[in-house]
């Protein structure tokens, strides 16, 4: 087991009157090279569940295990933690402060001692790994990047660490669909040949129906669902009482078997979607000549 | 974590008799009461003054704990007054060693010091605890108003305390979501000596300059295009009236105040 939460409560300024619940005895386990989709309506404690996985918050009752480290022990490696779990934080544009692109990511791994040539291979490898040119990119301000280009920067720069797990809150928020594209298909790329452990939140089901296996529903900082993402699609009236709102293939999906065809509710993309129809169009056809 | 919770004084909206208060009577109050407890010297009138603070303070629906949260992060405030009147008053001594000395007024004075500096903290923290810091501001603008004759820019005043204290909590927050990602990079505050510290904070300094004064021009677009030019024939969205029980409370107050300040000219 990689991440695994035990009862874990979070509290916002306890003991004071504005003292806010925003988790609940949340029990969580994480395999790796997973890729799991957090998602829920806005303040339900995605952005706090996520910052226990690498110790930027600790449990006050509950445990968090990294790697079989208890986050909360007085001498927990948090550095260590922080480099296996990688957190990309919500708009991590906000975060850069360097003049360049190279320095910005190099940030992370020279904290934790990289230099040299092994810090330039890292910078170079994590900017490709995102989709950009090494070369083109480096010397650049990373203020004067595109929004796009600016969201893959903040990922690269925590690539650079080499995370065992890249976990990222609300990746795709504000950017424009090919942007939004690109980002998912380098994540899944990263997944796939690396066996990266994902772990994303997002509003949007249909970016999470494209990169996670695993689906997470919180709501008033507990879980409600944890299942497969082929599972969520059968239950499409619950689940949007809860907040969420099916990709559109799921609700065709279910409009047509609704109208009386069988077609099955786990399709996740168009593709999928466009077979399961040509199907059911081809199993009337036979039918219907029979 | 010093997020949205540190902030000392910081409005708690609940709903209580003390909140309902008129802004500008609560300011005199609290104007009026400072002086008061300069004035004041002696025992008696402290403890009466602790008495009211307690009543209000169970008026307005906040726990005296909460309220007392204010005073620590004056605590070494009022440690190093207490000790330097104890040490330092001349008079008759009942303790000495070596050049320190203790006498029996330093310690009747070091303690009243510290009981009126705790009282003045705490009755201009019921203040900002109770009333919202618009509501604040929209106060002293009217409290300020008669001055705007000779030229005294009372509106302009009030704008700019209203920005800054509306902007505090989000710069804090700001701040926390800035540290706790520079954390997840790797940084480490407290590692190094003085000048590797002070460049430790470069990258939670610059960031929370780039979004501050990206968040400043979005204000100022936001503000003209809703056509504000300043405060010249500006209506007001919540006008202030005094009710009736805003006079019991003056009434009250003012009696108590000047009681306590007769008695002890008199
Ligand atoms: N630093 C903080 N201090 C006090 N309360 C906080 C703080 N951060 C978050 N909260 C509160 O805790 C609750 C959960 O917040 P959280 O950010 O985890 O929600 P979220 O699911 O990530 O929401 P969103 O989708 O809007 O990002 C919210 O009600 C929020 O207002
Ligand atoms: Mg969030």
């Amino acid at each position: 087991m990689f991440i695994k939460l035990e009862k874990v409560s979070f509290t916002y300024l306890p003991g004071t009157p504005l003292a806010l619940k925003a988790l609940e005895g949340v029990d969580l386990e994480i395999e790796r090279g997973e890729s799991i989709g957090i998602v829920g309506r806005t303040g339900c404690g995605k952005s706090t569940l996520v910052q226990h996985f690498n110790a930027l918050l600790i449990p006050q009752s509950g445990k968090v295990l990294v790697d079989g480290v208890d986050t909360s022990e007085k001498g927990a490696p948090r550095q260590e933690i922080r480099r296996k779990v990688g957190l990309v934080f919500q708009y991590p544009e906000d975060q850069f402060f360097e003049e360049t692109v190279f320095k910005e990511v190099a940030f992370a791994p020279r904290n934790l001692g990289v230099e040299g040539k092994t810090l330039e291979d890292r910078v170079r490898w994590s900017l490709e790994a995102v989709g950009l040119n090494f070369e083109a990119v480096k010397d650049k301000s990373p203020f004067e990047l595109s929004g796009g280009q600016m969201r893959r920067v903040a990922i690269a720069s925590i690539l650079s660490m080499e995370p065992e797990a890249l976990v990222l809150d609300e990746p795709t928020a504000g950017l424009d669909p090919e942007g939004k594209r690109i980002i998912l298909n380098q994540l899944v790329k990263l997944q796939k040949e690396r066996g990266l452990t994902l772990i994303i939140v997002s509003h949007s089901m249909e970016d999470l129906a494209r990169v996670a296996k695993r689906i997470v529903i919180m709501d008033k900082g507990k879980i409600k669902f944890d299942d497969d993402i082929r599972q969520v699609f059968s239950k499409v009236e619950w689940i949007e009482s809860l907040g969420i709102f099916p990709p559109v293939t799921a609700q065709v999906a279910w409009l047509l078997r609704e109208k009386g065809f069988d077609v099955s509710l786990g399709v996740l993309t168009p593709q999928e979607l466009a077979e399961e129809i040509q199907l059911k169009i081809l199993e009337r056809k036979k039918a219907n000549v029979g | 974590m010093w997020g949205r919770g540190l902030v000392v004084g910081q409005y708690v909206p609940l709903d209580s008799p003390i909140h309902r208060l008129d802004p500008r009577v609560k300011i005199v109050f609290v104007g009026v009461s400072i002086i008061d407890l300069f004035i004041l010297q002696d025992w008696f009138s402290f403890l009466l003054w602790g008495i009211a603070l307690i009543s209000l303070v169970s008026l307005s629906h906040l726990s005296f704990g909460y309220l007392l949260r204010s005073l620590r992060p004056l605590l070494f405030l009022l440690l190093l007054t207490m000790v330097l009147h104890l040490f330092f008053t001349p008079g008759e001594y009942i303790w000495e060693y070596g050049f320190l000395h203790i006498s029996r007024e330093g310690i009747s004075k070091g303690f009243l010091i510290v009981v009126r500096l705790c009282l003045l903290i705490l009755v201009t923290s019921l203040l900002t605890l109770t009333t919202s810091p618009v509501e604040l501001t929209d106060g002293m603008e009217y409290l300020l108003s008669p001055f705007k004759k000779w030229g005294f820019p009372a509106h302009e005043l009030a704008m700019m305390m209203t920005i800054a204290l509306r902007f505090i909590p989000t710069l804090l927050e700001e701040a926390d979501r800035i540290l706790k990602a520079q954390m997840a990079r790797g940084m480490n505050l407290d590692s190094g000596g003085i000048i590797q510290r002070a460049k430790n904070l470069i990258p939670l300094l610059v960031p929370l300059f780039v979004n501050s004064f990206k968040r400043a021009d979005e204000l100022a677009i936001a503000m003209e295009s809703r056509c504000y030019r300043g405060g010249k024939g500006r209506t007001r969205l919540r006008v202030l009236e005094l009710t009736s029980s805003d006079y019991y409370f003056l009434a009250l107050s003012f009696s108590f105040i000047v009681f306590l300040s007769l008695r002890s000219f008199l």
